[in-house]
């Protein structure tokens, strides 16, 4: 079984060793795979959807998918929970395709924060809110950086790896879609 | 002096390192300092969401379920050493494989040895080595064994087309005429090579990577024309052969799979507006009119998709559903940047609405002719019956709904002006008993999006009525579409 507790870098070897099996075929090292990512695919999913049960769903079709292409994945250098976001990433524009109308964006997320006082939780709670609206209203791409960057920490580096784009580019992208999302809080606020 | 986003760059990570803080940072950058700090602030304050885990019964079960499913299903396969290096001989002939292996060694390693080849890959059009370095992706092609091979690497060299382009217009842009002539040849070649292919998923197969590879470039050259507002026309040129080569491969691919030709023009279609409106909100109008130009082909094309669809009864309701769905989310697109751009500019936003509301109307006199005969109804004679609108300019508008609320008076020419309630939004006049936009549009008979057809969600949230359901506009703060409320 996936041992947890190892260092990062005997984590990586490990990890690259679970999708070299999964790769070859090997369904119960693909298992490992999701048991490894399952929350943090989930997780991204829902922050994007707001909705639990297509948040489930589409998790399921991400790994599916990502079963299909992992062949694919050998040739690439990019991390493997990269390359799973842009998986998702791609599965989640064709949801929203899908969608009817922008009412996901009026849909909140839950946080829950035992430890802070109700009105502090309050305003903090209004204002991620509201931040992740504007991150929503974003162009594809930008809110793609976005979300690798401060909300799923990938470094630039790896963004820009899995992106198929040079670092430079990311640091651009990043301050267009900062300014950017200022505009939309600016106008939401008006 | 260093730029903007380098800076915010560097404060970020300090910042989250514990190595500065805010005010130590905006002091650092003295002259940036109105810039940054409402930046800095805000991307200080976006907080990871708390971790939300799948519940684990539901973890278990998904877990289940995928096993089972990936027990049926297959990965996609890569070729073996020994298939890559066929030549397209059959494996009978091995020893005639074996052959064609060494001399292509022995060429290769004679070029190597003057390290020559190597040398050649960084040069550009004009360097002395450049014909080197086509030369020797002359002769990749030549030995490589397959259709799909050659088209992949056609698609490569595209891309290296393209950089090239890009390096040198900022050196010498007059040289640049051998790249891009490099570039249309690399496209041209690849489909010559997709169409010679007679396998059908083959074929399909590679009209998806073309289609990827090209949109890639399309993306490449709209971040160098972001980049550099001074950008180079060359740039611009291969975005435009970018963009005619997908028109090109939409075509081809509607020939085989008109549905997914269809889903994917109008992603295209979404994804060239929000670029207008990001030009527009830059106060970037040129660009933004040229990415209205691209938007046009291809709602162009998609109304040839359309009309192919239905001259062939060829998954022309899905086709229609999709499109009315989608265009309604366009017209309200077009109608945002309308109000965002100084007068002089809207010109070709009204052009750009115009086309769309033919394209819509396409799809809805059909769709709606539709739904009146499941209903039984009489009046099939005429798709316009009781639905058709007088615009200002006299000219009979069949869609007649005033097209769901989006224009209402935001943009001046053809906005319809019935009397009926049909989809007319809050603003909008709208006329006629059409159906009401998103009405009757059942999510769960969309087809599959355009990547990953096996991804369909298979559910969906669908709200309103059939054709011919009459829903009522509904204020835009409802954040409904109109007609949503249709029994």
């Amino acid at each position: 079984m996936f041992n947890t507790n190892n260092s990062d870098s005997n984590l990586n070897l490990e990890i690259e060793s679970i999708v070299k099996s999964a790769a070859g075929g090997d369904t119960e090292a693909f298992g490992h795979l999701y048991d490894i990512y399952a929350d943090r695919i989930y997780r991204h999913i829902y922050y994007r959807t707001s909705n639990t049960e297509d948040a489930r769903d589409l998790t399921q079709e991400v790994f599916i998918k990502a079963w299909k292409a992992l062949p694919k994945y050998k040739r690439t250098k990019t991390p493997f929970l990269g390359w799973l976001f842009t998986i998702s990433h791609n599965r989640i524009i064709d949801y929203y395709r899908t969608k009817k109308d922008n009412a996901y964006l009026n849909d909140e997320i839950i946080f829950e924060n035992h430890e802070k006082s109700p009105e502090i939780l309050a305003e903090e709670h209004f204002t991620q809110q509201q931040i992740r609206r504007a991150i929503l209203k974003l162009p594809e791409d930008q809110q793609q950086v976005i979300l690798m960057s401060f909300i799923e920490g990938f470094e630039y580096s790896e963004i820009a790896s899995v992106l198929n784009k040079t670092e430079g580019n990311i640091r651009v992208i990043i301050h267009r879609a900062l300014k950017k999302m200022r505009e939309i809080l600016g106008r939401a606020g008006e | 002096m260093e730029k903007i986003e380098n800076i915010l760059n560097i404060c970020i990570k300090d910042i989250k390192a514990g190595k500065a803080t805010l005010s130590e940072c905006l002091e650092r950058y003295p002259s940036k300092r109105n810039d940054l700090e409402p930046l800095l602030k805000l991307a200080l304050n976006i907080e990871k969401p708390p971790a939300i885990n799948l519940d684990d019964h539901y973890k278990q079960a998904i877990r289940s379920r995928l096993l089972q499913q990936i027990q049926t299903t297959s990965q996609s396969k890569f070729k073996s050493i020994t298939d890559r290096f066929s030549f397209g001989i059959p494996p009978q002939l091995a020893w005639a494989r074996v052959a064609v292996l060494v001399v292509v060694i022995i060429i290769f390693v004679s070029m190597m040895a003057g390290g020559t080849v190597y040398a050649s890959q960084d040069s550009l059009p004009g360097d002395m080595l450049y014909p080197v370095k086509t030369g020797t992706e002359d002769a990749r092609l030549l030995i490589a064994g397959s259709n799909s091979a050659k088209v992949d690497l056609n698609m490569k060299f595209a891309n290296t087309r393209i950089i090239e382009i890009n390096e040198i217009a900022t050196r010498d842009e007059n040289k640049s005429d051998l790249a891009l002539e490099g570039y249309r040849g690399n496209l041209d070649a690849a489909r010559r090579q997709i169409l010679k292919t007679s396998d059908t998923s083959v074929l399909l197969g590679l009209l998806d990577r073309a289609m990827e590879q090209v949109h890639k470039q399309m993306i490449f050259c709209d971040d160098i024309i972001d980049t550099n507002p001074a950008f180079s026309m060359p740039i611009k040129e291969a975005n435009g052969i970018a963009v005619n080569e997908q028109l090109e491969l939409l075509k081809m691919l509607a020939q085989h799979d008109i549905l997914q030709a269809a889903q994917i023009n109008l992603g295209i279609m979404q994804n060239r507006l929000q670029r207008a409106g990001v030009q527009a909100d830059s106060n970037q109008y040129q660009t933004m009119q040229d990415v209205l130009l691209q938007y046009q082909q291809f709602n162009q094309l998609g109304e040839q998709i359309l009309q192919s669809a239905q001259t062939a009864n060829n998954n022309s309701s899905e086709i229609e559903q999709l499109s009315l769905q989608a265009l309604d989310v366009y017209l309200e697109m077009l109608n945002s940047i309308y109000q965002h751009v100084p007068q002089e500019y809207r010109k070709n936003i009204e052009v750009s609405r115009q086309m769309t509301l033919q394209f819509e109307t396409q799809a809805r006199n059909r769709y709606q002719h539709q739904g009146d005969s499941a209903q039984g109804s009489n009046t099939q004679s005429s798709d316009n019956s009781g639905g058709s609108a007088t615009g200002p300019d006299g000219q009979s508008n069949p869609a007649g709904q005033g097209n769901n609320g989006n224009t209402g008076s935001e943009i001046p020419v053809s906005q319809s002006t019935g009397d009926s309630t049909g989809n007319g939004g809050p603003e909008g006049s709208g006329s006629g008993p059409g159906p009401g936009s998103g009405d009757g549009i059942d999510p769960t008979a969309t087809p599959e999006p355009p990547q990953g057809s096996e991804d369909s969600p298979g559910k969906g949230t669908g709200e309103g009525s059939g054709p011919g359901g009459t829903g009522e506009g509904q204020t835009p703060s409802d954040g409904k579409k109109s007609g949503a409320a249709g029994s």
